[in-house]
Parts: structure tokens; sequence; C-alpha cells
């Protein structure tokens, strides 16, 4: 089931209800009001990483993602996720239009205060690598487009 | 405020292009200021990170496209940056979706602003779009001042020539220049339109 809905932004936002997730929600504006028993969490949180929008011609998939992995190895990971959305896009007779990630790496600190004197510092354990780009397509359905996708989102849910 | 609009079809090299122009300006006797504005199509922004990384300013108007649907964060955010930077120079990034001849005829429409049009086509990929939608493609060369034919080095020496051939008969009067993005453009071409911006 698919609906195209006009918005504000200036395109459109691709909806769809997932056949074989089966909660009922939609799974592009959710999950902020429901209690989170019974369902699949993971499939929850993926979709809310993968945005579908439609201009014209192009699909877009937007997408966030987050790795647990040293860099090196979220590199070889998004590379693989980037090459397999690209093959299936052009298996199913899509046009690869342009797919681009941006993957940085930072390490945050806290800083702290009880009184006027002092600051402490404490820098977080672990460094936290994320990657945002977009897959844009053309000749796919919104629904295919957002299937390849979260079949290789390669990024903790 | 002179503005210069960088246009062409997703992936065809734009925010390397700009790179390079957006340095070429700055760098002039003058230090003229530059502001970019970049729209990207997705929810996403990445030519941003590359642009700001490069020590440029940077404003972005993500989620639509600014030819089209997203004609009102167009207006919106050329007033703010006038206000806000009173730059020399507005560089627009479209989105690849864009027809850029629409954007340049927006800001003339809202602010008076004669824009100059630099438009890159892909020519490693020219024939196989120009297949699948070829309104679109010579939509986007439309108006042009200058047009780019990138990637040059992706294809054999008899391809360049019937892409060139097929772009120049649908620039108009624009100038046609085979380029490959990866090494430094002829700095006369980048002189030559912001000429025609002055």
């Amino acid at each position: 089931m698919e609906e195209i809905k006009e918005t504000m932004t200036g395109h459109d936002h691709y909806e769809h209800e997932h056949e074989h997730c089966g909660c009922g929600h939609d799974h592009h504006e959710h999950h902020h009001d429901h209690d989170h028993h019974g369902h699949d969490h993971e499939h929850h949180h993926l979709h809310e990483n993968i945005e579908i929008t439609t201009h014209e011609a192009s699909v877009t998939a937007s997408v966030r993602m987050v790795f647990r992995e040293e860099l090196s190895e979220a590199e070889v990971l998004l590379k693989s996720f980037m090459r397999a959305v690209a093959e299936e896009t052009e298996a199913l007779g899509g046009t690869i239009g342009h797919i681009k990630f941006f993957l940085k790496e930072s390490r945050g600190s806290m800083f702290s205060m009880t009184d006027t004197e002092e600051i402490q510092k404490k820098d977080a354990a672990r460094t936290e690598i994320r990657a945002e780009g977009v897959a844009i397509v053309l000749g796919l359905e919104p629904e295919q487009l957002e299937d390849i996708v979260a079949a290789h989102y390669p990024g903790a849910v | 405020m002179k503005t210069i609009i960088l246009g062409g079809f997703l992936g065809s090299g734009k925010t390397t292009v700009l790179l390079q122009l957006a340095r070429y300006i700055t760098g002039r006797p003058d230090f003229p200021q530059v502001v970019i504005l970049e729209n990207e199509i997705g929810e996403v922004g990445v030519d941003n990170e590359i642009l700001e990384g490069a020590a440029l300013s940077v404003e972005s108007v993500f989620s639509g496209c600014i030819c089209c649907t997203g004609a009102l964060e167009l207006t919106d955010a050329v007033q703010a940056i006038e206000s806000q930077y009173e730059p020399d120079w507005l560089i627009i990034e479209a989105t690849g979706m864009a027809l850029p001849v629409s954007v340049k005829n927006k800001l003339k429409e809202a602010f008076g602003i004669d824009s100059v049009m630099l438009t890159l086509t892909d020519a490693s990929r020219w024939k196989k779009l120009f297949k699948i939608t070829p309104e679109f493609v010579q939509g986007q060369l439309e108006g042009a001042d200058t047009v780019l034919m990138t990637k040059t080095d992706k294809v054999d020496a008899e391809t360049l020539a019937q892409v060139y051939s097929s772009v120049k008969a649908l620039s108009g009067p624009a100038q046609v220049y085979p380029v490959c993005a990866l090494e430094p453009i002829n700095e006369k071409i980048f002189e030559e339109l912001m000429a025609k911006a002055e």
C-alpha cells in the first residue's frame, strides 16, 4: 500500500506500510506514541534511519547510520552497502543517479563543575562513527528503493 | 551581489568544480567574499560537509528542489544570505534534478538579479542519460552561459567527440569546454564566466 503526500518541504514523502512487518504503524512518521511491546524494535529503528522522498522522476533514500566497528571496518561496510544498492538498482531496471555518503568519526568530552573553581573533563570511552548520505535513483518505485536500502543497511539499529 | 548558478545532472561533478571555482574567486587580489548556497534533494547533507571542511561559508536548503517546489526556500535563503553576509559573490549549487534556468528566472523575478549559469554535463553518462530522459538533460542546458563537459578522462576520443557535438548543438550560444574536474580547470574559463556577471 502506498501513498504519496505533498508536503511543505517541496517534495513528496513516500509512505507505505510494510506487509512483512504487520505492526500497522506508518514507518515514516511513527513510533513516538506506542508502547513498543510486541513489535520488532530493530525493524522500527532501522526504518527511522531511512527516509524516502520523490522528486520528478527520481526517488531518494536519505540514510543515517551509526557503526559500532572501527573506522576502517565501517568504511568497508559502507562501501559494500553502496555497491549493493547500486547493483540491485540496476538489476531491477533502475538507473543510478547518485549515491553519496559522508563518514565521520568523532570523540566527545564532558565538562562539569560543582563549584566556582574546578572544571572536570571526562572523555567518552570510544569514538562515534556515523555516516549520512543519499541514494538517488531513477526508474524505481519508492518501495523498491526502500526495500533495497533496508536489506543491506549496515549500521547498528 | 553577483550570482553564479551551478547546475548539472546528479553526479556530474558539481561540488568538485564548485570547490575550484570558490577557491579561484576567493584567491583574487581583492579577496572577495563568497557564500555558497547548497541545495540537496535528500533529507541529509553531504556536499555541505565537504565545502564547510574547505573553510567556505555555506548555507544549505535540504529536502526540496529550489528550481520548482522549493522556490520559496530559495528566495528566503538568498534574502538571508544577502542581509547576513553581504557577499560579493553568491554561488548556488542546484540539485542534480534541477533545471538551472528555473532558478535563474526565480532570482530575476524576486530580486532582479541577473545570474550567470555554469552547467555541467557528464561525458561518460551523456549518451545513457540522453536515452533515458532526453527532455530533462536538454532542459538542464537551457540558458547556460558556460558548459563544462566533465569526466572526459572516462571516455575514449571518439565518444568524446560525439558527446561534444551533441552537447554543443543543445547549448545555444554557451561556450562548451571539455574538462576533467580532478585536474585544475583552466582559470580563463572561470574568468570568462565571472566577466559575464560583472
